[in-house]
């Protein structure tokens, strides 16, 4: 049962990890790899704020994805938005390129050693006399609902998250259809950063900060990205709460050390069986 | 002294990348494949090498055997990865092989009967290092490693120079278009991919011998980013774009190391390495998206060596031979 | 010589193309004629094997070919060409021609071994590109790089490209589209010349000038459906035909 409580946790940051990499592939075309590295800001900001400048745990959070969005669409426009016109390999390139930059500056200015949050253990809620989870875990759950929730508004009322969708299905006629695909994708950039963020501090929240979190994970990302069909935003969800089980029920029979691999091995199956991903999503 | 030990280690590490790009450029910039499994490969050939000479863990044989071995079980194992995966297009190729050299990874790091795990093995030998004295060993281990990067270069230039080579450009330009003319694509990418893994295989026998240890943790993603990142810089598709390049990532990288700094600042150092690479790459991409040597046009007269002057002059009116 | 019998093909749902057959006879240009999304692609993709067919029969040269892969039918002479012609941009004329011919030295270790038959092939398959380029006037542009033609220099690679394999049948995906007038009627004596020396064609465009002037037999397709067939003369007078293409545009 701790298991499946645990899947979920990861299956729920996945998501808020896994949804912004894939709303850039799907408006941008290409990979996103220093999103990976986005995660690895946005954890490290809140621990700025919450460590050095002492803010409230729940204020350093809202700073830190607030501050990761922003940076992210700046990022873009000085490093993706000049060579655009250059093809999808350069653009994969250039996010290498960028997450080497990002890499190094953390590096630099934080250094090797292993940080937490330092937030105190969480009491466990009780279920039916049962203790099923901690406050923490819960928490974590709840700010990724919430966000899910609020992300399915955004794309169903709002103007740009109509764009967006529109731009998902049929990247010309969108365009023929007006939609301003400039603002759109400022847009696209803010909330996948923002998400990215979020995703970082929510996974340092169940373990520790470390300058590898972002390569670790963008390669889950990725898995999990594919395995819930190009650029389709609920495959997406449901491929993230899938491995994220996956991996952390997998942990009963099989060593934790290869949990990991889990996502790995399912990417590749779903690959060979469909080499679209589970859902549907546009033909590329 | 010093100097000279530091300066062949860095031509020896350098050697070795040039050796990886090389590769890499056989199925990456010429047949285009998205492959970011390099260092995947580069662990098997490093992992089966180690495993068949060292004593123990390991079948102790003779060094030969194991590079020859190496060889032959990393071709057997990117036959596997290759026949699964190489249906898949772009994108889902490269997640595809990324995966793959991950959980590799992941399994040198877990199987401690086989690999030691994380503690690594240690004392490896290299090869003459019984006849050759410990202060210039570095020097004469470089010289080998630019002798087989110069086999590898030149191989591969034969090959881009070949029929062959005009092919797999072909694929890369436009995989339609060579199915349409009746090429059997997937054979010939296995194959390709096949060799490059070899290669790249081979290429981990030379650096378990530079480093003289195995652990997982040489054998990170960073690897195959650092081989990518080369090959974009020198210029995709290009042999001599991808020895310059490494070159020039490795001075690039290592050269930091000869800033004399108090120790509290190596850390920053190290995240300037980084930070380095990371804008060169980005620079290259801007400014010279060919890379530094641009992948060079032969036109097939020259490759040839025709006289143009000796040429049919006489167009032979359309009709075309039965055979050909 | 080619005989399509009620190929359908499915895409999630949507019937691309239903229940159509044709049959083109040696030595006949046949047009296929259609608004777009008629399904002529499709129909051209499942011929040439790029794409299965739901079902239906293909055959060619009095042997069923479905089923089998897209490099065994251009063994037997079915060539096909792209509505975009690209080719290989980055490749010479020379090398985008002399790439089509099977040749040995096309595998690892052939490049090593069989050094003195690739010459033998090279020189041979050289001339013969050479005498192409020329019949195409394309000759002093051997050296160039594809991706500096123009549209309609490239739709004569296209058509080069596809010689070069010793075609019985040529497919040719819009040939016309995008080239000027004094081109087309260059492209228009290519065909008439090849077809002349032999060659069969199954040609799509939307010029209908053009398919009228070239075609001895017209088939029309309308949402996947063959709505006509006959010759240019009858098209052309075809109700069915007509409102199709009067209600598109």
């Amino acid at each position: 049962m701790d298991y499946v409580v645990y899947g979920i946790i990861t299956g729920c940051i996945l998501i808020i990890a896994s949804i912004g990499f894939s709303m850039v592939w799907k408006t941008e075309n290409f990979l996103n790899i220093a999103h990976g590295q986005l995660l690895l800001i946005g954890a490290y900001m809140a621990y700025l704020f919450k460590s050095v400048l002492n803010f409230p745990f729940a204020l350093a959070m809202v700073c830190s994805v607030i501050a990761t969005a922003v940076l992210g669409l700046l990022l873009a426009k000085v490093f993706y938005f000049p060579v655009r016109k250059s093809g999808i390999l350069v653009l994969l390139f250039t996010s290498i390129g960028l997450s080497w930059i990002i890499y190094g500056v953390i590096q630099a200015i934080v250094g090797p050693e292993i940080r937490t949050f330092g937030l105190e253990t969480s009491k466990m809620i009780d279920v039916f006399g049962r203790q099923i989870m901690s406050a923490q875990e819960l928490f974590i759950i709840v700010v990724s609902l919430i966000c899910v929730i609020a992300l399915h508004f955004v794309l169903t009322k709002t103007k740009n998250g109509k764009g967006f969708r529109a731009m998902a299905e049929n990247r010309d006629l969108a365009q023929i259809r007006g939609i301003n695909s400039r603002q759109l994708s400022n847009y696209v950039w803010l909330i996948s950063s923002g998400l990215a963020g979020l995703a970082g501090i929510l996974l340092a929240m169940t373990g520790t900060l470390n300058m590898e979190l972002g390569w670790q994970q963008i390669l889950i990302i990725m898995s999990v990205v594919i395995v819930g069909g190009m650029g389709n935003i609920y495959g997406t969800m449901l491929a993230a709460l899938i491995i994220g089980l996956s991996m952390d029920i997998s942990t009963v029979v099989i060593p934790t050390s290869y949990r990991t691999a889990i996502a790995f091995v399912i990417v590749i199956l779903v690959l060979l069986i469909r080499p679209q991903g589970l859902s549907r999503g546009g033909t590329a | 002294m010093d100097i000279l030990v530091f300066l062949s280690g860095l031509i020896a590490l350098g050697g070795i990348y040039a050796m990886l790009a090389v590769s890499l450029n056989v199925n990456g910039g010429m047949l285009g494949l998205w492959d970011l499994g390099v260092v995947g490969y580069f662990a098997v050939g490093a992992y089966s090498y180690t495993l068949l000479t060292h004593d123990s863990p390991g079948l102790g044989m003779p060094m030969i055997a194991g590079v020859i071995g190496s060889v032959v079980i990393t071709g057997l194992l990117s036959l596997f990865i290759g026949y699964t995966s190489l249906r898949l297009q772009s994108e889902y190729l490269l997640i595809t092989t990324f995966a793959f050299a991950e959980i590799i990874r992941i399994i040198a790091a877990n199987e401690e009967w086989l690999t030691n795990g994380n503690i690594g093995i240690f004392g490896l030998d290299r090869p003459f290092q019984d006849f050759i004295p410990g202060t210039i060993y570095m020097l004469f281990f470089a010289g080998l490693v630019l002798v087989v990067l110069a086999i590898y270069y030149v191989f591969a230039q034969k090959l881009a120079d070949s029929p062959m080579g005009r092919y797999m450009r072909a694929i890369r330009e436009n995989e339609q278009v060579t199915q349409s003319i009746g090429k059997k694509i997937f054979a010939t990418k296995l194959k390709v991919f096949i060799l490059s893994s070899c290669m790249v295989g081979l290429a981990g026998c030379f650096y378990v011998w530079y480093m003289s240890i195995i652990a997982p943790n040489m054998f990170t993603s960073a690897i195959t980013f650092t081989v990518w990142t080369a090959l974009v810089l020198g210029g995709m598709g290009n042999n001599r774009g991808a020895v310059v390049g490494a070159f020039v990532l490795i001075l690039v990288q290592e050269a930091t190391r000869f800033i004399p700094v108090p120790a509290e600042y190596s850390i920053l150092l190290a995240g300037l390495r980084q930070f380095i690479s990371g804008l060169m790459l980005i620079l290259v991409l801007r400014f010279l998206p060919q890379g530094l040597i641009a992948e060079k046009f032969k036109s097939v007269e020259k490759l040839l060596n025709f006289q143009q002057n000796s040429m049919i002059i006489e167009p032979k009116g359309g009709r075309r031979n039965a055979a050909s | 010589m080619l005989q399509v019998k009620a190929l359908s093909k499915n895409f999630g749902g949507v019937q691309a193309v239903k229940n159509v057959s044709l049959e083109v006879n040696k030595g006949e240009i046949v047009g296929l004629i259609g608004p777009n999304g008629a399904g002529k692609t499709t129909l051209f993709n499942m011929v040439s094997l790029f794409l299965s067919s739901n079902s239906g029969e293909i055959t060619f040269l009095n042997e069923k070919i479905d089923g089998s892969t897209p490099e065994a039918v251009v063994k037997r002479g079915l060539l096909r060409t792209f509505q975009t012609p690209v080719g290989f941009p980055k490749l010479s004329l020379l090398e985008n021609l002399m790439v089509v011919p099977p040749n040995e030295g096309e595998g690892i270790f052939e490049t090593f071994l069989k050094r003195k038959t690739i010459v033998q092939t090279e020189q041979k398959n050289y001339e013969k590109v050479c005498s192409l380029l020329r019949q195409f006037n394309l000759y002093d542009k051997r050296n160039e790089l594809a991706e500096n033609l123009s549209a309609a220099e490239l739709k004569l690679l296209e058509l080069c490209r596809q010689l070069m394999a010793d075609p019985k049948i040529m497919l040719l995906d819009e040939p016309a589209s995008g080239v000027n007038p004094m081109i087309l009627d260059k492209m228009v004596d290519h065909i008439l010349r090849l077809r002349d020396e032999g060659m069969t064609f199954l040609v799509i465009d939307h010029n209908l000038g053009f398919i009228y002037r070239i075609c001895d037999r017209i088939y029309c397709l309308a949402n996947g459906e063959l709505i006509a067939s006959g010759t240019p003369e009858e098209i052309s007078n075809n109700e069915n035909v007509k409102s199709v293409y009067l209600g598109v545009s």
